[in-house]
């Protein structure tokens, strides 16, 4: 294989793994808004509620405690995403946000990452 | 300390039909998730508890298929290990897995759950209690 080819096959490593930590995220987005739900069916008022980190590895559920108002700020960009700290991947997004409390925010990259979070 | 939820503290009081559409609250909740899963998706969905306890937030991992088998039962939910404490007797585990349980409805409690099954709005749905119990004097 030779240099151009060893790139090209590298890009599309690349670009496959964006989707699949894209898709992934939008499935942990898609549990968080029932999980907001819940707290608008039940009548749950608290100062934080839990939701799960949003991070792409598909077999992470942990969880984290997000203020109310914070969490509908974020979600009301789809590029944003909680997760733990050290959980985001390096490959699709940057950590944008660091809050004292035991979660980041990151922003999904321009090109597939952030056209894959906003189609989930 | 951790939250305790899922236990039969958590749900103390509560009538057969508050336990089973709690439940079926939880269960609506998931049917959206499992829209939102690829249907290619082969490995576990993280899916909310489906324990009758209102404050429960806990998640766990369940295969496609699995999910899909428990859905074609009205009568069953998934819940976190323990968490059936929370039915007050009103489900029984008939499967056990390493993270998560499988129970059914029984009694009153069943006739509620089968009786919110596609319902848009489990919480406020209408449901034949009297009927149910009725029937359980009667059985």
């Amino acid at each position: 294989m030779n240099r151009q080819e060893d790139s090209g096959s590298q890009d599309q490593s690349l670009a496959r793994r964006q989707e699949r930590v894209s898709r992934n995220e939008g499935l942990f987005r898609a549990v968080n808004e029932q999980l907001e739900g819940l707290n608008d069916t039940f009548a749950v008022q608290t100062d934080t509620f839990k939701i799960v980190c949003e991070c792409g590895k598909s077999d992470c559920v942990e969880q984290l405690a997000i203020p109310p108002q914070t969490y509908t700020r974020i979600r009301s960009d789809p590029t944003l995403f909680f997760v733990l700290p050290g959980h985001q991947d390096r490959t699709s997004e940057a950590v944008v946000e660091e809050a004292r409390e035991n979660y980041v925010v990151v922003q999904k990259y321009p090109g597939i990452p952030a056209e894959t979070a906003a189609q989930a | 300390m951790a939250d305790e939820h899922g236990t039969d503290h958590s749900t103390a009081g509560l009538s057969a039909e508050r336990i089973a559409r709690n439940d079926a609250i939880f269960r609506k909740a998931n049917e959206g998730i499992e829209v939102v899963a690829s249907e290619a998706r082969e490995e576990p969905i993280p899916f909310i508890c489906e324990c009758a306890d209102p404050a429960c937030r806990d998640i766990i991992l369940v295969p496609p298929a699995e999910y899909r088998a428990v859905r074609t039962n009205p009568r069953r939910f998934l819940k976190v290990p323990g968490h059936e404490a929370a039915a007050q007797g009103w489900a029984r585990v008939v499967e056990r897995h390493e993270n998560y349980v499988i129970v059914e409805k029984v009694g009153v409690a069943a006739d509620v759950a089968e009786q919110l099954e596609g319902k848009p709005n489990p919480a406020t749905a209408s449901v034949e209690v009297e009927a149910a119990h009725t029937r359980e004097a009667e059985a």
